[in-house]
């Protein structure tokens, strides 16, 4: 069964058309690459995906029509993204920004040892844990977003461009990161500019352009295919 | 008797107050990024509720004690306030969410001259006077005057605001809060109802802005249905001259404004020679404002007003 899935998925800014008829699926337990070239409209349908700017077509979330619910009862039925830019809460502390991930969570005890894990994952989270968020690097940013969703232990995990401005060895790191929620049975749909770390890392792709999937696949065959060599590998 | 001691007493009364009503100014700034122009009247209806509410106290069949009765009456107070300033945002606010900034700037103003008649039908158009629930006491210390009331008025003012803060910095809550003002959109990311914490912050504002109400007429023994419009708009001055958004920058300007007020009506007199009297102590407030708008626009602790505005 799809955990997401979407059909003829539409969203516009007025007359602008970001996305236009979108059909894209999630199966449990996977990690799916969305690439495709600036304003293509990746970052357009991961909004709305979690209700933050209206849309129209048809979407399913665990087989369940989503249509409508907000973005807060999306998150509670176990829906997480990291957005564009990191979105950290740039005037709480490192720790009160992981807190805010677990807003949904009541076990204190959960919490807490949640809380520890992130800090396993990201050591110099916890060495910077009472800074403000503002205050930490683009790299340490990136890691408090993934931590902070993470502490709402979500099903669906939305990851709008995670190696973004960040260093090689950062952008290592954070994929190493990706691997490893991956394989804590937390489902990932990456979008990324960085093709092909996103294809090496996920098992389907799917190409968007213009407001459309141009093209779909396992990531190997994505991979080798010659217009997505030319168009994103820089061949 | 000590001029300047009386006034910096006067001033620090005077400036609980303000910075109490400041507090729902910058509360609902820093969330929504607007202006609540009705805010001074929930003040005002604040202080109404709770003459209405002693006289039917008191004049019931029950004998309850005096202190009974303020209780009950300031529950009432905060009660009535808090339902008055959350529908006042879902009627007046909320459907303007996504409005060009003007618009919701307009229903305000509107808003708090609606609210002003409302409030002339329902209590009249002469000054109520305050009843005397507890004798005054008056004490002298260093050759000025301080009255129990008084006291009592920034005792509890410290109090509440010190409970604001540990509400806002140490709860969860109060976190969700601060987090929906940096970011409505990633806050109901995490799960955050937006609207309800926007209806909590009118709450919350309108508790505080009731009991600044009762403590404000309490101080002068009188209520107006137009008391909550000139109170207002320096409470907004102090929210602006602390740096509006900011919740520490509100009590800080509440105080000052009450201080340069209070002072500068002492002196008034004499800078001027005579030419004008006490009763220009309005001025100060809005020449502050001025000032304040002119050279500083950020307040003093304020970073973000430009972006916001
Ligand atoms: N709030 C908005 N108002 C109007 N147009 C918008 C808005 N947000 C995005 N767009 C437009 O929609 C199109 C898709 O933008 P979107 O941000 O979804 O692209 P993207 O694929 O994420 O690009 P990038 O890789 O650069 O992040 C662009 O043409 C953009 O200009
Ligand atoms: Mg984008």
């Amino acid at each position: 069964m799809n955990l997401l899935r979407l059909n003829n998925f539409k969203v516009a800014y007025g007359g602008i058309k970001a996305v236009k008829g979108v059909s894209l699926s999630v199966d449990f337990g996977e990690v799916v690459a969305l690439i495709g070239s600036n304003g293509a409209g990746k970052t357009s349908l991961l909004k709305a995906i979690c209700g933050l700017v209206d849309y129209q077509g048809q979407i399913e979330f665990k087989g369940e029509n989503i249509n409508k619910l907000r973005c807060d009862q999306l998150a509670k039925l176990g829906l997480s993204m990291v957005p564009e830019g990191r979105g950290v809460f740039t005037r709480l502390t490192v720790e009160e920004n992981l807190l805010m991930g677990a807003f949904l969570v009541n076990d204190k005890k959960d919490i807490a040892k949640n809380k520890e894990n992130m800090f396993r994952m990201f050591p110099r989270l916890e060495e910077r844990r009472a800074q403000i968020a503002g205050t930490l690097s683009g790299g340490e940013q990136q890691m408090l977003a993934i931590g902070r969703s993470l502490m709402g232990r979500p099903d669906l995990l939305l990851l709008d461009e995670p190696s973004m401005g960040l260093a090689p060895l950062m952008v290592e790191k954070i994929f190493e990161v990706i691997n490893q929620i991956s394989s804590s049975k937390v489902t990932i749909l990456l979008v990324e500019q960085n093709a092909k770390l996103a294809l090496e890392y996920a098992s389907r792709g799917y190409v968007m352009n213009n407001g459309e999937i141009t093209l779909e696949g396992p990531s190997g065959i994505l991979l080798n295919d010659s217009s997505v060599r030319k168009a994103y590998l820089g061949e | 008797m000590d001029i300047f001691l009386q006034q910096v007493i006067n001033g620090l009364v005077l400036g609980s107050v303000y910075a109490l009503v400041a507090l729902g100014y910058t509360m609902v700034y820093g969330i929504l990024g607007l202006i609540n122009f009705a805010h001074g009247e929930v003040v005002m209806v604040g202080a109404m509720v709770f003459l209405t509410a002693v006289s039917v106290l008191g004049g019931g069949p029950l004998v309850l004690s005096n202190s009974t009765i303020i209780v009950f009456a300031v529950l009432t107070a905060i009660f009535v306030c808090s339902i008055l300033a959350f529908f006042i945002e879902r009627i007046a606010y909320r459907p303007l969410r996504n409005a060009p900034r003007l618009a919701p700037l307009i229903t305000a103003i509107g808003m708090s001259i609606l609210l002003q008649n409302i409030a002339m039908m329902i209590w009249g158009r002469q000054y109520r006077t305050f009843p005397e629930l507890f004798q005054i006491e008056s004490y002298t210390f260093a050759g000025a005057n301080v009255t129990n009331v008084q006291l009592f008025i920034v005792g509890i003012s410290i109090a509440i605001m010190a409970s604001l803060l540990a509400v806002i910095h140490l709860t969860k809550v109060g976190r969700a809060m601060r987090a929906t003002a940096e970011s409505p959109q990633i806050a109901s990311l995490m799960g955050v109802n937006v609207n309800t914490v926007i209806s909590l912050t009118f709450i919350i504002g309108a508790g505080l802005a009731a009991i600044a109400g009762v403590l404000v007429s309490a101080n002068y023994s009188i209520a107006h249905y137009s008391m909550g419009f000139i109170l207002g708009l320096k409470a907004f001055t102090a929210a602006v001259l602390g740096g509006i958004g900011n919740l520490t920058g509100a009590m800080v300007g509440g105080i000052l404004l009450g201080l340069i007020e209070s002072i500068g009506a002492g002196y008034i007199g004499d800078l001027t020679g005579g030419f004008m009297g006490s009763h220009y102590q309005d001025v100060f407030a809005f020449l502050v404002l001025i000032i304040v708008l002119v050279f500083r626009p950020t307040g003093i602790m304020g970073e973000r007003v430009a972006d916001r505005s």
